[in-house]
């Protein structure tokens, strides 16, 4: 579904550049919760922002089912993030004026879908969720769980093919990071989305289907996980 | 939009409203008072000499009466005396402040003024010299009939012979400040009552009433007249307000200055508009970052931002129009009726202007938001 081919991306300009991602190969598949780790700088978030069609690469090939999109202009690219992909972020990133419906309706804004439909699938992604009993209240009144849950539901509403959250459970405890992972990977198992989780959190990394470990902008190990599998947060992360 | 931006936003688009209907209604203003000016319903004229021997402004009464005989048979005309505001006039046993006019006999006729009581003077009186004099229906109505039956223009009893009344300020032409308490004169009774003095010999003007005639058609007459005459001294045809000329400028220049004052309030609401929704954006440049994370391209962000600004136009407009109103009502009340017109056009003239200064300033924030990177704002969670 999505293949990265040699990507390369550099900040700033010669000579006072930084590679922020160092020919990167990879492949992302559908029904799949791939876990991205590595320390601070290693490139995580950018490799995420670049699958995400919010950043572009220096150099090499992305393809998204078969097309190539670095030669997409600005308009395909929002229409990709607005129907292929779904994001999630640690600081939720909801709008503290808007109810909950509102905010999940946010992308329906910006989609091809009729308007008389925006709030039927708000309403059902919120049921999905487990959170359609709070739809009229606003953010500040749910706690950091029902947040993110919100969160979901709104990277949920257009369908999207692939999920991509950045420290989802950065800013939640334990116990509510694992329900999340829950959901994440429910998301990926019952519904063939393809999940890309970037954590520093072993816990969550160990209930992915697969780990990807970063270093100075490289993969320097991708590896499927069993349900065995223990992962630790790296000392330094 | 932030509830205290949206307030300032109102607050600004309110001035900008206040600002665009002053400057509407002032322009209305000036529109309805260029319209008092405007001669052409009036079909009265005044020929005058604007510098004769000794700096005096006006003509002698053959002068006049060799002007009236060059005019055609379907106009008619009146010498006209300036006004003698130092006459002592005495009515019955009082003194009284009146001006004192010499016209000719068709006077009544050329202005439109009603007989109200007995009758105006004839050829006959001005040609025998009568000690009579009209008077206007207001100092029939001061002094009463029988006061006014013992009549005395300094020291000379006359017989008030009638009453008038009627737009007695528009026969002020050129120069004179006739009012409701004026008296008409024969003008050659006029002569002969003030013979001596430093005016004598002097009419001020050839009032001329000519239905059809233009001013352009009149200066061309007397034009070519004067080109026959030798030493020919120099004449001009006026309207009736042009007397006013002088304060006529001096509002004009005031209206202008308020224009002016106006526009400037506009210029700044509208920069106002713009530093608030700019700041809005800045504040919210997140919320627009993960809008575009979201799908949102740079016309639904601008389309937002238009939509927030024109929504708090219309609020302030509201607001403006009441605000307009008010200010119109009080410079009304203290300047004078004509300056600010304040209706309804002015105030959808005001909103819709409002509207589009919402509009028009949207399109620097609605840019800015445009150019938001999502990654770097977004990046500034952790």
């Amino acid at each position: 579904m999505i293949e990265l081919i040699s990507i390369t991306k550099v900040y700033g300009q010669e000579p006072n550049t930084v590679t922020a991602l160092d020919r990167v190969t990879l492949k992302l598949n559908p029904n799949e919760l791939t876990a991205v780790m590595g320390p601070s700088g290693s490139g995580k978030t950018t490799l995420l922002n670049i699958i995400g069609c919010l950043d572009s690469a220096t150099a090499g090939e992305y393809h998204l089912d078969g097309e190539n999109v670095a030669g997409l202009d600005l308009k395909a690219k929002a229409r990709l993030r607005n129907e292929m992909f779904g994001f999630v972020f640690q600081a939720f990133n909801l709008l503290p004026d808007k109810t909950v419906l509102d905010n999940v309706m946010i992308p329906s804004r910006y989609s091809r879908r009729p308007r008389k439909e925006w709030k039927p699938k708000a309403m059902a992604v919120l049921e999905q969720m487990g959170i359609a009993d709070l739809a009229l209240r606003y953010p500040d009144q749910l706690s950091g769980g029902q947040q993110q849950r919100v969160a979901i539901a709104r990277a949920l509403v257009n369908d999207p093919k692939v999920i991509l959250a950045d420290e989802p459970t950065g800013n939640l405890d334990s116990a509510t990071g694992r329900e999340i992972v829950d959901v994440l990977k429910t998301l990926a198992d019952k519904q063939g989305k393809a999940v890309v989780v970037v954590t520093h959190d072993g816990m969550v990394a160990s209930q992915a289907h697969r780990l990807l470990q970063m270093m100075d902008g490289r993969i320097i190990d991708d590896s499927m996980l069993d349900s065995s599998s223990v992962v630790f947060s790296h000392p330094n992360f | 939009m932030k509830p205290l931006y949206k307030t300032l936003l109102i607050i600004g688009i309110a001035m900008g409203v206040v600002a665009t209907s002053l400057i509407f209604g002032v322009g209305q203003g000036m529109v309805m008072h260029i319209r008092e000016k405007d001669p052409n319903d009036l079909d009265i004229y005044a020929v005058y000499q604007p510098t004769s021997s000794g700096g005096i402004t006006g003509m002698t009464l053959h002068f006049a009466r060799e002007i009236a005989g060059w005019l055609p048979d379907d106009v008619t005309a009146s010498a006209v005396t300036f006004d003698r505001y130092d006459a002592e006039v005495k009515i019955g046993a009082e003194f009284f402040s009146s001006r004192v006019v010499g016209v000719d006999a068709g006077f009544a006729t050329l202005f439109d003024l009603d007989i109200t009581e007995g009758r105006f003077f004839s050829k006959e009186d001005q040609d025998n010299r009568s000690r009579v004099c009209v008077v206007t229906n207001d100092l029939v109505d001061l002094f009463g009939r029988e006061a006014l039956s013992s009549f005395m223009i300094n020291g000379v009893e006359y017989e008030v012979i009638g009453a008038v009344q009627g737009d007695v300020n528009l026969a002020s032409l050129m120069h004179g400040n006739y009012s409701s308490s004026s008296v008409f004169l024969p003008i050659e009774t006029w002569y002969e009552q003030f013979e001596g003095s430093f005016y004598a010999g002097v009419t001020m003007q050839l009032a001329v009433h000519a239905p059809g005639y233009s001013k352009a058609d009149l200066n061309q007459l007397v034009s070519q007249n004067l080109i026959n005459m030798e030493s020919a001294p120099t004449l001009k045809v006026a309207t009736p307000n042009e007397k006013n000329y002088n304060a006529w400028a001096r509002d004009l220049l005031i209206l202008a200055g308020i224009f002016f004052v106006a526009f400037l309030v506009f210029l700044l609401a509208g920069l106002n508009i713009i530093q608030i929704a700019s700041a809005n954006v800045y504040d919210q440049q997140r919320v627009f970052g993960l809008k575009v994370a979201l799908g949102a391209l740079p016309k639904h962000l601008a389309g937002e931002i238009t939509g927030e600004i024109v929504a708090c136009a219309l609020q302030g407009g509201y607001l403006g129009i009441v605000l307009a109103g008010i200010v119109n009502t009080i410079m009304n009340h203290y300047v004078g009726m004509y300056w600010a017109a304040f209706n309804i056009f002015t105030a959808i003239a005001g909103m819709i202007l409002a509207l589009l200064v919402g509009w028009i300033t949207s399109v620097i924030p609605a840019r800015q938001a445009a150019r938001i990177d999502p990654v770097a704002v977004l990046r500034q969670e952790r």
